[in-house]
């Protein structure tokens, strides 16, 4: 479970001689993995933003303003480019993640919210 | 010179008393003693240099209300000033 | 409202933007020196007013740099107060009649949302896009026109780092119409829905202008594969702390020798020339040996601060807040717990005051509990002055002696904070959530007008305080130790029958077990209003033990002669638990609203300094002996 794409080809069966009429076309066909959360993602990982989850979880402040609503004013949007780029030993929390041009450092914890569709395929 | 040398000696030892006393004395103490000397001084008709002076203390004990008067930074908003004109 | 009375009144203007955006430098830049640090009423919150006046109209206005916000929604005090301030909910405090706000060019993704937050509230609102030369610098794309009509607000360029770089600004200011009066601004906090449908919009009118940004620079990237690495970072931090306080040594030690001279010629030179008496004792052994003392140390104490300072403006401190994160989290510390206590070696107080940046409340108590912990720059007269007394100055491998132990105090001082938090967030404080998420801002340059500017900042400061409460306290001090006179026929130097003497005398019994004697426990006293008023007392009592005519020889080889190792070593490890001078605790007391914490404060790290001390001189002593 990394997180990369299930490919799966529909193609002819060669051996067969050429007549057959009905041949299925040569179609790569990729079906991507749903999107997993940020947090079980590891360096190197790559993607972008599918979704972030309305996570009751709060910041424990003044304001018990949520996480997931802070990583949306942050910029967490679905669409943006994402990677993982560093992370800490051992165990890999916190993570270094880079969203667009601008980095963060996040909890495994805090990523959770997030959903991810990896590209890597 | 000995008799001398001991009175300014013993000026300045005072004046560092003072300070020192000043400086550590519990902040709200500080700043309802400097009122009480500012209200004093105008309200007797003292001369004026007096009354600059006494403000001037006052203001300082605002000043040193944050505890520790060294940077700025701990130092109580200034008052802004009220609105002269109307909206 | 008429031109004449809009002249009269400074105008009252509000700089916001998100962290790191270049705000402070352009408030420098707008006010120059006529700026005002408070506080905000009844919070530790920084306060920052400053004034200028518009070239072409006259206008005079009032700058509030507010605290840097990613949202309206606060997550910390600082955010808090920003929002209150813009909805006129802060007590004695005005709404901004217009609103600046600061984005920074190069990152627009990240700013642009806080302008459509601000752009609803309402007040007339102004956009300086900043940063707009290293944005074309790094070929960052943008139709400006395009931008100003789909945000419908004026945005114009600025560089708040260059002369002149506001320019534009100020005359785009001046010509915005009068403010017109409007109601007081209904806010309610965003739903979940609504900041998405903020941030397509974001996307939208970025797209519509054209805006197209680079990558970032492949250099900073691999600069950033080796900082953040999970090996590699650490030592690199490790190494940087490091190289820092050797250099706080290395590089001081000609400034100080400097320094020093001056102070014993001074000396000298009041000794002679002055017949003997009360006021040459009083200038010589209390003035000059006395704040003298502590004033040789301003070089160190200014190496130092250019180091933090450097750090602070260079981007790297939130990279080291993420690489300590984990070792802070093992104790129950957030890594952004970090921050403020790196700013602590300068000074407890706005280290404490820095903790408003922590959203936890638990975790902010946690934080100021420990603060103390992390040496304050007071403590380094102290620590180099014990250092250069008992520690010779000799190169282990690629490193210096004494830049290793002061090194080694100060990670004393972390692990001793770690272990204080541990013991907290077992047993009273329980907080159950950690948070991180800190950006970790691009690498920059460090201004260096803004470094000198608060190197001098630190510098007036630093003489301020030896030029009155150290001077002060040193002139009571003399006069304690040299009076009552000693009788006559008395043997031994006059300070021992002195006031000064029997207070030493009797506080010698409670510091005995340490290896304290009267003169180190009589220096503890004065050092409770400031902690680098412990070497001015040394200094002073020391200068007045010296019997005879004896040239008055400095501080350093006076204790390397009467105390011993053991003895040195044992008042390092008092000082880095020593309890907080008075300043810190009353900061405490405000910022919590009660004296619980700063007596619990001052009581928990007096038994430790005196447990720590204890152990280290029975140790030592049996060690060496």
């Amino acid at each position: 479970m990394d997180g990369r794409c299930l490919r799966f080809s529909l193609v002819a069966d060669d051996s067969h001689s050429d007549d057959t009429v009905d041949r299925y076309p040569i179609v790569p066909f990729r079906i991507p993995m749903p999107p997993v959360s940020l947090s079980s993602l590891r360096k190197g990982a790559r993607g972008t933003v599918a979704h972030v989850r309305d996570d009751p979880q709060t910041l424990g402040d003044e304001a018990q303003s949520t996480v997931s609503r802070r990583l949306l004013e942050l910029g967490f949007i679905p669409g943006e480019a994402l990677e993982v780029v560093a992370e800490i030993w051992p165990g890999g929390d916190p993570m270094a993640v880079r969203l667009g041009n601008t980095l963060f450092a996040l909890r495994r914890l805090e990523a959770g919210a997030v959903l991810v569709a990896v590209e890597g395929c | 010179m000995d008799v001398g040398q001991a009175i300014i000696a013993g000026l300045i030892v005072l004046t560092a008393v003072v300070y020192v006393a000043w400086a550590l004395m519990p902040a709200a103490l500080r700043l309802r003693l400097a009122q009480r000397l500012a209200a004093d001084a105008r309200r007797t008709g003292r001369p004026a240099w007096l009354v600059r002076a006494a403000g001037a203390i006052e203001r300082n004990a605002r000043r040193r209300l944050g505890g520790c008067s060294d940077c700025s930074a701990a130092q109580p908003a200034p008052v802004p000033p009220k609105r002269l004109d109307t909206d | 409202m008429s031109a004449a009375s809009v002249a009269l009144e400074p105008m009252r203007l509000a700089l916001v933007g998100v962290p790191n955006c270049g705000k402070t430098a352009l408030f420098n830049r707008l006010t120059g020196s006529r700026q005002k640090v408070a506080n905000y009423a009844g919070v530790t919150v920084e306060r920052k007013e400053g004034s200028f006046v518009g070239p072409s109209s006259g206008q005079r206005y009032r700058l509030l740099d507010l605290p840097g916000a990613y949202s309206l929604t606060p997550t910390t005090l600082d955010e808090a107060i920003t929002r209150d301030c813009l909805l006129g909910r802060l007590a004695g405090e005005a709404p901004p009649e217009r609103v600046v706000c600061v984005v920074d060019a190069t990152n627009l993704r990240l700013n642009l949302r806080l302008v459509l937050e601000l752009r609803d509230l309402g007040t007339p609102l102004l956009v300086a896009l900043n940063m707009s030369d290293l944005a074309r610098d790094r070929g960052v794309r943008l139709d400006l026109q395009r931008l100003e009509q789909e945000l419908g607000v004026p945005v114009v360029e600025t560089v708040a780092i260059r002369d002149g770089g506001e320019r534009a600004l100020l005359e785009r200011l001046e010509a915005l119409p009068p403010p017109a009066a409007r109601p007081a601004a209904e806010w309610l906090d965003p739903t979940f829905e609504q900041i998405q449908r903020t941030q397509r919009e974001v996307r939208r009118i970025l797209h519509a202008a054209g805006y197209t940004e680079p990558a970032r620079r492949r250099a900073l990237q691999r600069l950033d594969a080796l900082v953040l690495h999970p090996v590699a970072g650490p030592a690199i931090l490790a190494a940087l702390l490091f190289f820092v306080f050797q250099a706080v040594f290395s590089w001081a030690a000609v400034p100080m020798a400097l320094v020093d001279a001056g102070v014993t010629w001074l000396g000298g030179a009041l000794q002679a020339s002055i017949p003997p008496g009360a006021l040459n004792s009083l200038l010589v052994d209390g003035v000059i040996a006395g704040a003298g003392s502590v004033l040789v140390f301003l070089p160190q104490i200014m190496i130092l601060f250019f180091f933090i300072l450097l750090l602070e403006d260079s981007g790297y401190l939130p990279r080291a807040a993420y690489l300590l994160d984990r070792m802070m989290g093992s104790v129950g510390l957030s890594g952004r717990a970090f921050i403020p206590l790196l700013s602590s070696f300068a000074c407890a107080v706005p280290g404490i005051m820095a903790t408003r940046t922590i959203p936890n409340v638990r975790d902010r108590l946690a934080t100021i509990m420990v603060a103390p912990l992390m040496t304050c720059s007071a403590r380094l007269p102290v620590y180099a002055l014990i250092i250069a007394a008992f520690i010779p100055n000799r190169p282990v491998g690629a490193f210096n002696l004494q830049g290793l132990v002061l090194f080694t105090l100060y990670v004393a001082g972390i692990v001793a904070a770690m272990l204080v938090a541990y013991a907290l967030k077992r047993t009273a404080l329980r907080a159950t959530y950690h948070p991180l998420l800190l950006e970790l801002p691009e690498y920059k340059w460090p201004n260096l007008r803004n470094l000198m500017l608060g190197l001098w900042e630190r510098l007036k400061i630093f003489l301020q305080r030896v030029g009155t409460i150290i001077l002060a306290l040193m002139i009571v001090l003399w006069f304690l130790s040299s009076y009552p006179a000693p009788p006559e026929g008395a043997t031994g130097p006059a300070i021992q029958h002195s006031f000064a003497g029997m207070i030493g005398r009797t506080l010698e019994h409670v510091f005995a077990p340490l290896g304290f004697n009267w003169q180190i426990s009589l220096a503890l006293v004065p050092g409770l209003a400031a902690r680098e008023v412990a070497v001015g007392a040394l200094g002073t009592v020391y200068s007045l033990s010296a019997t005879g005519d004896e040239v008055a020889a400095t501080l350093v080889p006076m204790i390397a002669q009467s105390w011993s190792l053991a003895t040195a070593l044992s008042l390092l490890a008092w000082y880095v638990f020593a309890p907080q001078c008075l300043s810190t605790l009353v900061v405490v007391k405000r910022e919590t609203n009660s004296w619980r914490y700063p007596v619990i404060m001052a009581g928990y790290l007096f038994a430790l300094a005196y447990l720590a001390a204890f152990v280290t001189f029975r140790v030592a002593s049996a060690l060496l002996t």
